[in-house]
């Protein structure tokens, strides 16, 4: 009689989307439980290039928060929102139509602006948006503009914690694109060193 | 508030026993270590974020703690006695996963001893400390399984609203 030996089942290798860890911390006093044996393998994860996490999963708005980063979120989605029906008119010439989204688009910075506390680098993008707007003197925002400012945005949106470095990029992205982002007293304020 | 900091290579956590009821405090305090380490090894991406609360309800005895984790009725098996030990489970725990977020959230009733020697030089009216405790530990693990980007996340923000979601959804598992 021939034995047929039976391979025991190989653990499969630990990918991210098998590794099971936990929050490893326990209570001095409580027991371990089964599931804390953690598998310790390695796992490769390929890190900025695997897809991130939805920033509304992350954050995710719950009733009675008042956090002023949901606010922010809720707020930054709505004039993502308003750019892109901007952009549509824009780019079908209906400039009249566009300029109406632009206006209350613009509507939205104060709010925005008052969840400042997120950080340094979304205040810096806000504040850069505002003074575009301001220093428009009532022209309307063209195609190129408003997709510029509705992709920041975008990228604002997804990752709200951005740097004072990292928001600098975006303002640049933002100066690229012949919006003058600066307030309008800094060119006086910078003329007048000048003179002296 | 009292916790421990915690380093190594591949994570890094803080913990604490007796933290502020919202966790705001205790968020701030991880925002200003985690900000540290994040901007010191100048990390871009985080592989996994968690957060993990343990409740416990103390009771008696072991047994009333087991009749309270059964009551709660959050599996249906009943009799007969599983695997010749008990009919009731110890332990329950699940696992709710996506490619995005994970929990578990685990339901134990469970006994345990705390002896603790003090050194002479205390010179302590009881120099031994021994506390006997029974209860049902409520273990919720709340966690990211996609990658985190750097710019994405900031505890102070993250941490008291993980903590709404974890008691919104273990209310409605405990008051179903």
């Amino acid at each position: 009689m021939t034995e047929t030996l039976i391979e025991f089942p190989k653990r499969e290798a630990a990918t991210r989307q098998n590794v099971v860890q936990d929050t490893t911390f326990r209570l001095p006093g409580t027991q371990v439980g089964p599931h804390a044996a953690a598998v310790k393998t390695g796992h490769a994860v390929q890190g900025s290039q695997a897809l991130t996490i939805e920033i509304d999963k992350l954050y995710p708005a719950t009733e009675g928060s008042a956090s002023d980063l949901i606010r922010a979120l809720g707020l930054l989605a709505d004039a993502i929102e308003l750019l892109e029906k901007a952009r549509a008119a824009a780019r079908d010439k209906e400039i009249v139509t566009s300029d109406r989204y632009t206006q209350r688009f613009k509507a939205l910075l104060p709010d925005l602006f008052g969840c400042r506390r997120v950080g340094d680098g979304y205040g810096v993008i806000i504040n850069s948006l505002h003074f575009a707007l301001v220093n428009q003197h009532g022209e309307p925002l063209s195609f190129e503009h408003l997709t510029t400012a509705w992709r920041v945005l975008k990228g604002l949106r997804n990752r709200p914690f951005v740097s004072f470095d990292e928001a600098m990029e975006s303002v640049g992205e933002l100066e690229a694109s012949n919006l003058k982002v600066d307030p309008v007293v800094l060119p006086e304020l910078v003329g007048d060193s000048e003179d002296e | 508030m009292r916790g421990t900091f915690a380093l190594e290579v591949g994570q890094c956590r803080f913990t604490s026993q007796k933290a502020d009821t919202k966790l705001e405090v205790y968020a701030g305090q991880c925002k200003r270590f985690f900000d540290s380490v994040v901007g010191n090894l100048d990390i871009k991406v985080f592989t996994r974020i968690g957060l993990r609360v343990l409740f416990r309800k103390d009771f008696d005895d072991l047994q009333h703690a087991e009749t309270a984790l059964n009551s709660l009725q959050l599996v249906n098996l009943g009799p007969p006695e599983r695997f010749g030990i008990a009919s009731n489970p110890e332990e329950v725990l699940f696992r709710w996963q996506n490619q995005q977020l994970g929990t578990t959230l685990r339901f134990k009733a469970e006994s345990g001893k705390i002896e603790i020697v003090l050194p002479p030089e205390l010179e302590a009216d009881k120099p031994e400390i021994q506390k006997s405790f029974n209860g049902l530990v409520i273990d919720i693990d709340y966690y990211t399984v996609a990658p985190v980007e750097r710019s994405q996340w900031d505890a102070s923000a993250w941490i008291p609203q993980s903590l709404r979601t974890i008691k919104k959804h273990t209310d409605a598992i405990l008051s179903r």
